[in-house]
């Protein structure tokens, strides 16, 4: 991130911060002062989250302070700018990077045997980031080919190695 | 003597086949770990920590250091033949690594480099076997009130140098990494708190999962975000120094080594700040200060000598007040724990032989890494030229089964998940990563012994500056706050010209 464009992210930051300490202070308060078991009121389970709920609203609110002052609210977003941002190559592979991620972590893991979601990550992975559309028929199918045999190594290595040598019962 | 005794004694417990064959695969890994901009020492602990976590005690923990010190020397490569640090621990080094390369000189600058890295560690070890018995010994003094400044000292500390040019960010990090600390269930009377009725949750949050994500995940996100990387043409020639070469930067060696040890054992701060603070020692202290940053040797060795001898500085709070001095030796420590071995104010007592064995691996790990070091540099150089397209996929399918790996909890791989996001964007925010990472170590002590402590005192809070060490560590902390606010450097720099003023009139 640009430096002219920090005020505006610590503006949305501190208001994030805020509004987190705000709400573990009040859980904080909210916990079951355990009367009932005679416990010391010193030791309750509420005291220490509730003295860093205190401490991070402080710093929010300095953090606040300071973006105000170098006019951090003037976010000046628009349907164009973030149309931009977008677009970007950097910003379209760091997506992408997320989306293969979670689909891996969330989406396959737990539903697809594992060596078969690792094989399906893997591969996907290396195609899509590896597309150019420039390249001629030959290559395209070259890389296809160079990442399957890639994503089928990875997956069988990692998967024997954590099932036999390792003893970890796969996801 | 004892102490000597007892570290040749772990000496003699490695001489076997299996010790060394370890020592030479993992200090190995950890240089093509370090090498690899993306994977760092931290990541790369996290994930062998899940690999070894079936093995004795003594063997685990022998290859994760020799991870450590081999990832934190292997990121010199990328940084001299890439100007990318491989490891945070060797941005200093690029700012005379890399022009240096350019200039043809790649070999040397390797060699020189690889020596800084030798010496620094060694001077690293020795300091870690001296210091960490006194530290120790010093340390059994220590309660409750001492334990929860200490908790907060870290976390400021880490906050003020990890991000210098914005302390506030690092104090943000720290705290944060403090509350996830509070969630699941806490230690005093089993409370679970903050895990709004999910099984899961009221266990709480792992250390591991969560680093190989804010180290792991983030980084790869990070990689594929940016640039792609070119890797200087240049030719490798000799790569071994002259004895001469090296001798004549003796003084920036120990100076180096000291600092960069002093650094290496402040908690969380680490072997990057280390590294910087040493370049920056060297340039001031230097005959030539206009080569640095343009190829001179004083400069290279003097970050490299300073970020292998931070890796020995770092262990020394590890062991003696388990409180570590940076995220590697964060998840070295959480390491220890997995192993059933319990660093802290009581190891001098308990047992004093591991601090001593723990020497004689980085001992090990050390000559591993400058035997390994100076070898096979042109081979491991194509190493940086594999594609990210294809490296980071394998990185990220490790996190996740690293991640499982330790409980057999899909839980585990959420955690690490959503901790990589998070430690992303606090990164593109110029938050720090380290002080949170520190936070959720000392959280468990923070709490504990802030509620021990208000009821030894009976809801007293003066002990914290009636008790002298408290009172010296209280102090230190508002003393961190303070000196980067405004008024407080306008109100010192008053009080200087002042007292300037003072002299003159009585001179």
């Amino acid at each position: 991130m640009n430096e002219r464009d920090m005020p505006k992210a610590d503006f949305i930051t501190s208001i994030v911060l805020l509004v987190f300490s705000i709400t573990v202070v009040w859980m904080s308060i909210e916990m079951p002062r355990l009367e009932n078991r005679n416990v010391n009121p010193l030791t309750v389970p509420g005291i220490v989250p509730g003295f860093l709920g205190v401490v991070i609203g402080i710093f929010a609110l300095i953090l606040l302070e300071r973006s105000i002052r170098h006019q951090g609210y003037r976010l000046g977003l628009s349907g164009e700018k973030v149309g931009v941002f977008c677009r970007k190559d950097s910003s379209l592979r760091m997506f992408g990077t997320i989306a293969l991620g979670l689909f891996y972590a969330w989406g396959l893991i737990g539903r697809v045997p594992y060596p078969v979601s690792t094989f399906l990550f893997v591969f996907l992975f290396i195609v899509i980031f590896e597309y150019a559309r420039e390249d001629t028929k030959v290559r395209k199918r070259k890389k296809i080919l160079i990442a399957a045999v890639m994503s089928l190594l990875v997956s069988g290595i990692v998967s024997a190695v954590f099932r036999y040598l390792f003893l970890v019962k796969l996801p | 003597m004892n102490g000597f005794m007892m570290f040749l004694d772990g000496l003699k417990q490695y001489m076997n086949f299996w010790s060394i064959f370890n020592v030479l695969w993992a200090t190995q890994l950890g240089i093509i770990v370090g090498m690899l901009p993306g994977l760092t020492a931290t990541m790369g602990i996290a994930l062998l920590t899940t690999l070894t976590f079936k093995m004795p005690a003594a063997d685990a923990v022998l290859i994760l250091i020799c991870m450590y010190v081999g990832a934190i020397y292997g990121g010199s490569r990328s940084a001299i033949l890439l100007n990318i640090p491989g490891t945070p621990a060797n941005a200093a080094t690029a700012m005379d690594g890399y022009p240096l390369a350019r200039a043809g000189f790649a070999g040397s600058a390797i060699g020189m480099g690889t020596t800084g890295s030798f010496l620094g560690s060694i001077i690293g070890l020795v300091f870690l076997a001296v210091f960490t018995p006194l530290i120790g010994n010093f340390a059994l003094n220590f309660q409750s009130f001492e334990f929860f400044s200490l908790a907060i000292f870290g976390v400021v500390i880490s906050g003020n140098l990890t991000a210098p040019k914005d302390p506030l960010k690092g104090w943000i990090s720290g705290f944060l990494g403090l509350f996830v600390a509070m969630i699941g269930m806490e230690g005093i009377h089993a409370h679970v708190r903050f895990a709004f009725n999910s099984v899961d949750l009221s266990g709480g949050i792992d250390l591991i999962p969560a680093m190989v994500g804010v180290f792991g995940f983030s980084e790869i996100i990070s990689v594929m975000k940016n640039q792609k990387l070119e890797v200087v043409q240049t030719e490798i020639n000799r790569v071994i120094p002259r004895v001469k070469e090296v001798a004549k930067h003796w003084k920036t060696i120990i100076r180096s080594g000291v600092i960069g040890t002093f650094i290496g054992a402040i908690p969380g701060v680490g072997e990057d700040i280390a590294a910087w603070v040493s370049y920056d020692f060297a340039k001031n202290a230097s005959k030539e200060p206009e080569k640095y940053g343009k190829g001179s040797y004083e400069g290279l060795i003097a970050a490299e000598t300073a970020n292998n001898a931070a890796c020995g500085g770092t262990i020394i709070p590890v062991l003696s007040l388990a409180i570590p001095g940076s995220a590697p030796a964060a998840v070295l420590l959480a390491a220890m724990f997995i192993h059933n071995v319990r660093p802290g104010p009581l190891i001098m007592i308990e047992s004093p032989e591991f601090v001593y064995q723990t020497v004689a691996m980085v001992f090990m790990a050390t000559i591993g890494m400058y035997i390994l070091g100076l070898s096979m540099v042109k081979w491991l150089v194509k190493v940086l030229t594999v594609p990210r397209e294809k490296l980071m996929p394998v990185v990220f399918v490790l996190c996740v089964i690293g991640a499982y790996a330790i409980h057999s909890r899909t839980f585990e791989i959420g955690v690490m998940v959503v901790f990589g996001l998070i430690g992303f964007i606090m990164k593109e925010m110029d938050y720090p990563v380290a002080p949170m990472v520190l936070g959720i170590i000392l959280g468990d002590i923070l709490d504990k012994n802030l509620r021990r402590a208000l009821v030894l005192s009976e809801g007293n809070l003066l002990p914290l500056v009636t008790r002298p060490i408290s009172l010296v560590i209280v102090l230190l902390t508002v003393l961190t706050l303070v000196s980067k606010m405004p008024w407080f450097r306008s109100m010192m720099r008053q009080f200087k010209m002042s007292l300037l003023g003072l002299f003159k009139k009585s001179a």
